[in-house]
């Protein structure tokens, strides 16, 4: 054998060698013959939905809003009225990176699951009812705000909850005097009747005084006047957030009077400088309220509110998530 | 001699070079076949295409299914398993002593990666029991039981609900109402479904399953009365299976 030839040998050697191990590695790469795959696309933690896929959108913290009623009576074995319900619920979702604000209102009588504890603090397990009456199996201060937190977020699909506040309704005046006064447009004639001054379509400004029977006062004998109330507090949470950022702009100690005369009515886990970035996010924002998507039915002792969980699923992912682009 | 050890060294390489070629030839071969075998049993014993079952005439009873021929050839074949839109449309078959053996058996018995759509001796073959688990491997090509990933999508579900059940003799239809990421335990042997008490709270821990990835259908009244299926797949790892649930809506007999 001459030198050129046993080159050559040696090449064809190597190449059917080199092929070998190369369609093994390249097929043995897809030995799995079982998928691997979470998806289509792949992605493990991605939502899917109408075959798009969408990721949570981690700029985003999420807090919880809740008016407390301490006066309403309550019935159920072991919900302990003294605590208060969560009559007003609010999510507030701030993005830190664009400082814009979102927020879902979540009706009272929303039938969802709660967890039930007994006086004295045993478990009894998870039920369905109002989604208000949470907060009566806690201790009307923490802990019924974290049991709050808990439900909403199973309620919202799991989505995480950064913080809470729960602001007793009799602290409202105290914070309408903080403002002197907040003025707003009254949205229907439901307290006409209590009152001739909130006449529907009236321009009023809301004081003190009258601050609590406009978020508070509700025909009892009327069926989903609960609903009727929730709009006309959404509608002075609106004008009070309104009042308050163009108050702040001319006044940088206002969160913090804010903050501490509500301070005896209020729980919360959140400092001022929270609250001055969530107000300041919600200057250059519509600071539209969206509603938990849902229908009003009439319970045979009490109203209820129940969640279209398809809609809702929809605007989770079109207000927590993010699209995730094709690679 | 150094010529000799050079045509040894070269053979050796050559014939190493086409042992791995031929591995893994092999592996994308049974891979990209995987499947197959029920795609021949669909031609031989599908009497009648599936799209064509006409549903209104409801006192005739059009089983697609040549039921007597299948079972004369492949004796544990006692079911078969449709999901209209999708390509999930299997015989269901369960071995009598190793409950093991169609994860690696196709319904020929021949050994294939692919194996069965199959159930284990833990459930009747009847589906008369509260929960039957149907197993089937996530098959990389698509076939078996990987379909089942997508109602990972909502909207895909809503729209691919009807689970059809072929016995000789019978329909049962089923929905759909849940869809989710579930451990590896063995359901079966963790759940004694015969017991109402158990049934209702694994009911219940699923109906209340509230998350992005896991959609459960709440629109749909589940009690202890009902009979559900669970199709099993892998999902990914050890830990994890992918689980589709069906409730039973009706029986043609």
């Amino acid at each position: 054998m001459n030198r050129k030839k046993k080159i050559i040998f040696i090449i064809i050697c190597l190449l059917v060698f080199l092929v070998g191990i190369i369609a093994f590695r390249f097929l043995r790469d897809k030995d799995d013959t079982y998928s691997t795959e979470y998806t289509e696309s792949g992605r493990e933690n991605a939502v899917v939905y109408d075959g798009k896929s969408y990721q949570y959108n981690e700029h985003l913290s999420n807090y919880l809003f809740m008016g407390i009623d301490t006066r309403e009576t309550v019935e159920g074995e072991h919900a302990r009225a003294e605590n208060g319900r969560a009559d007003a619920i609010y999510l507030l979702s701030y993005d830190r990176v664009k400082k814009t604000v979102k927020s879902i209102a979540i009706p009272r009588d929303t039938i969802a699951n709660i967890h039930v504890y007994a006086a004295d603090g045993t478990d009894l397990g998870m039920t369905k009812d109002h989604i208000n009456m949470q907060y009566l199996y806690g201790d009307g201060k923490t802990k019924s705000c974290q049991l709050m937190k808990e439900s909403i977020s199973t309620l919202l699909y799991g989505i995480p909850i950064q913080g809470y506040c729960a602001l007793n309704m009799d602290g409202i005046p105290e914070a309408v005097k903080v403002l002197g006064g907040v003025n707003l447009i009254v949205p229907d004639k439901t307290l006409e009747k209590v009152n001739p001054k909130f006449k529907e379509g009236a321009e009023v400004t809301i004081t003190e005084v009258d601050a609590e029977q406009f978020v508070r006062y509700r025909d009892t004998q009327q069926s989903q006047s609960a609903m009727d109330r929730m709009n006309r507090q959404k509608v002075f949470m609106e004008a009070f957030v309104d009042t308050a950022k163009k108050q702040a702009v001319n006044d940088a100690g206002l969160v913090v009077n804010l903050y501490n005369g509500v301070k005896p009515y209020m729980v919360t886990n959140m400092g001022t400088d929270l609250f001055a970035q969530l107000l300041e996010a919600t200057y250059d924002n519509d600071n539209k309220i969206t509603d938990i998507p849902g229908e009003k039915v009439d319970g045979i002792d009490f109203d209820e509110y129940h969640i279209s969980e398809t809609q809702l699923h929809e605007l989770i992912l079109q207000m927590f998530y993010q699209e995730l682009q094709d690679n | 001699m150094r010529r000799k050890i050079l045509i040894a060294i070269g053979i050796i390489l050559i014939i190493l070079g086409l042992i791995f070629g031929c591995i893994g030839f092999y592996k994308y071969y049974s891979e990209k076949k995987a499947g197959e075998v029920y795609e021949d049993l669909k031609v031989e014993f599908d009497m009648a295409p599936l799209i064509d079952v006409p549903q209104m005439d409801v006192e005739e009873l059009e089983i697609p299914i040549d039921f007597a021929n299948l079972k004369s050839q492949y004796p544990d074949v006692y079911a078969w398993i449709t999901i209209p839109g999708t390509r999930i449309d299997y015989p269901i078959v369960q071995h009598g002593s190793d409950n093991g053996y169609y994860l690696n058996h196709t319904v020929d018995g021949r050994k294939r990666v692919e194996g069965a759509i199959y159930t284990e001796n833990y459930n009747s073959k009847d589906f008369s029991d509260p929960n039957t688990l149907i197993y089937g491997h996530n098959m990389k090509n698509g076939s078996m039981f990987k379909g089942l990933h997508k109602y990972r999508d909502k909207k895909y579900m809503s729209e691919h609900d009807e689970v059809i059940i072929y016995q000789e003799g019978r329909i049962l239809r089923y929905k759909i109402f849940a869809a989710y990421v579930y451990d590896s335990r063995h359901i079966m042997q963790s759940f004694d479904f015969t017991d109402e008490n158990i049934f209702r709270s694994y009911l219940n821990s699923v109906l209340t399953k509230k998350d992005m990835s896991s959609n459960i259908d709440t629109t749909i009244d589940i009690t202890t009365d009902d009979k559900i299926i669970t199709l099993s797949t892998c999902n990914n790892n050890d830990a994890q299976r992918y689980l589709v649930q069906a409730v039973l809506l009706s029986i043609q007999e």
